[in-house]
């Protein structure tokens, strides 16, 4: 599900889905945890093949953005589409999650 | 009277039902094809930001379907009104709960009278406080209350269960209904244009 690849100082995992919904949640969540645990805990999940987000896959983003943070990494999104980057500034996961439009030079 | 095929007549809403087998796999196609009936009265290049709460409102009322509704078919019916959209998701399947809720008042349908007017308490973290406003015996409707974000910390205590809060900030008024004579579950969009 994920395309990883370093990038600078984080690591980019490119969403290989069209659909982010409860049917791939887990499987993300899991796979970012191993990403976490091999110790890329800066990371910077694509959407740029993403055409819509549920709120099982948000969750899930949220799950795991907790579990970076308790291994002192951060998690960040990039590429969204209008109607995502839309539902983030709705339920401001804009202010939870750094927001990059394409993928920067450096995470910040 | 002769109206433009994009203005909709303010007497005549026009409705259509939508049948959603609760499969995730077919939801996306569902999707557009509820959309572009939406589209067709009300066109996306007027109304972008309503038609992107509108296809959000739907992504989450068939997530519900899919999961939490545990029965094979829900029923999606859109009503168009002059200067409202309403989505109505409804089936047979069970009725609205919280997983683990061990809160007060309880959650058994139909609802006691005696708790009309109270807060069930959703959920609740640093950033926000979702709450269902019981209206009667059969109804509730959902109330979100957000505070600030300063800064998202390892002690922040964050929910990771977003469908009602969406539906609530997507529209301008979001409820349920449980009819225990029929045992039908109705959750209720209105999003209005104007």
């Amino acid at each position: 599900m994920l395309e990883t690849n370093k990038h600078n100082n984080y690591t980019v995992a490119k969403l290989l889905i069209k659909e982010a919904n409860l049917d791939v949640a887990d499987q993300f969540k899991s796979e970012m945890l191993q990403l976490v645990d091999k110790g890329n805990n800066q990371i910077v999940v694509s959407f740029e093949n993403v055409v819509y987000v549920d709120s099982s896959f948000l969750g899930a983003l949220v799950s795991v953005l907790k579990y970076a943070m308790s291994k002192g990494g951060d998690i960040a999104v990039a590429q969204l589409n209008k109607d995502i980057n839309n539902l983030f500034s709705l339920i401001r996961m804009n202010k939870v999650f750094k927001v990059y439009n394409t993928l920067p030079d450096v995470f910040a | 009277m002769f109206l433009h095929k994009n203005k909709l007549s303010s007497v005549t809403p026009i409705q259509r039902d939508f049948l959603f087998v609760n499969d995730s796999k077919v939801m996306y196609p569902l999707l557009n094809e509820i959309i572009s009936f939406v589209k067709i009265h009300f066109p996306s290049d007027v109304h972008e930001e309503k038609l992107i709460n509108c296809k959000q409102a739907l992504i989450e009322l068939l997530t519900n379907g899919v999961k939490h509704s545990k029965t094979d078919a829900s029923v999606i019916t859109v009503i168009l009104k002059d200067h409202k959209i309403e989505l109505i998701k409804s089936d047979k399947g069970r009725a609205f709960y919280l997983e683990n809720y061990t809160g007060w008042p309880p959650i058994s349908w139909p609802l006691s009278k005696d708790y009309i007017g109270e807060k069930i308490k959703v959920y609740s973290d640093d950033f926000s406080n979702l709450h269902a406003i019981i209206q009667n015996e059969n109804r509730i409707a959902f109330e979100l209350d957000e505070f600030p974000i300063e800064n998202v910390s390892i002690e922040s205590n964050l929910v990771e269960h977003y469908g009602l809060m969406i539906l609530t900030k997507v529209s301008d008024l979001f409820y349920y209904v449980h009819d225990a004579s029929t045992h039908t579950n109705l959750f209720h969009v209105v999003i209005n244009i104007n």
